[in-house]
């Protein structure tokens, strides 16, 4: 059993979580605060993405702790400038991961949005679960 | 070398991976020093990485009191080279592959995130 921990920002250490390894891949959600594509960590963010995703032992998912207008919007403008990024989407198990407040508007889910397919909607509820599921987070 | 306090976190034996992806300047390196150093106290086998901005901790005085320590300290290649650092000789520049074997084989892994953004 590995016992594995994440300490977020300006978090004591002592609230930490420990989580045990799963059959198979390595459950890691790559956390990132923008998906905006002039964003130095969140290039380093998806670096790390590509570098895990290429190896059999992770299972790499991606989490964005931005509003899903607006993280749907960077996410257009960021396939258009780098094509190797939808590949790396397509290569995830689940899509980008955003969690929906009870208040925002869901604008993005429409079927005709182009990005629609590519951000999936957690309520807060179902993003906790997804949090509770890895075994590391790191944010960028 | 610099004598750590006890953390509840270190309670663990088997091998300790940290990685350290926050700025020196943040609490979170400083609490990151002091789990490794914890470790190595305890003698357990420790695996440090620094990864983006933590590689401009590698001067931390902690840190290099730590040469001369079993401790295998990594340092992020890429970050090394963008950051205009030269690691010093017992610091092994590396890619994402090491910090994916750190993160993967060590029985208890710590991450310490940034709490800003460094852009």
């Amino acid at each position: 059993m590995k016992s594995a921990f994440t300490i977020q920002p300006n978090v004591h250490p002592e609230a930490t979580r420990d989580a045990c390894r799963r059959e198979g891949a390595f459950p890691v959600l790559i956390l990132l605060r923008s998906l905006c594509p002039q964003d130095l960590q969140s290039r380093e963010g998806l670096r790390v993405a590509r570098a895990f995703q290429a190896d059999s032992r992770w299972q790499v998912s991606l989490g964005v702790l931005e509003d899903p207008v607006k993280a749907s919007s960077h996410l257009e403008q960021w396939i258009q400038q780098d094509k190797s990024l939808a590949q790396l989407l397509e290569g995830l198990a689940e899509p980008i991961q955003v969690c929906v407040e009870e208040s925002s508007p869901d604008t993005v889910s429409h079927p005709s949005h182009p990005s629609s397919s590519l951000i999936k909607h957690l309520d807060a509820a179902q993003w906790l679960e997804l949090g509770l599921a890895q075994g590391c987070i790191l944010l960028f | 070398m610099d004598q750590p306090s006890e953390n509840p976190n270190s309670s663990l034996s088997g091998s300790l991976g940290v990685r350290i992806h926050c700025h020196p300047k943040e609490a979170a390196f400083d609490q990151a020093l002091s789990v490794v150093g914890q470790a190595l106290k305890a003698g357990r086998e420790t695996y440090l990485y620094l990864l983006d901005q933590g590689v401009e901790g590698l001067t931390h005085a902690t840190l290099m009191g730590w040469s001369q320590t079993p401790l295998r300290c990594f340092a992020c290649a890429l970050a090394l080279e963008v950051h205009e650092i030269e690691a010093p000789e017992w610091v092994i520049p590396s890619g994402l592959t090491l910090l994916s074997d750190i993160l993967l084989q060590c029985d208890e892994i710590c991450v310490y995130n940034p709490a800003e953004r460094s852009s």
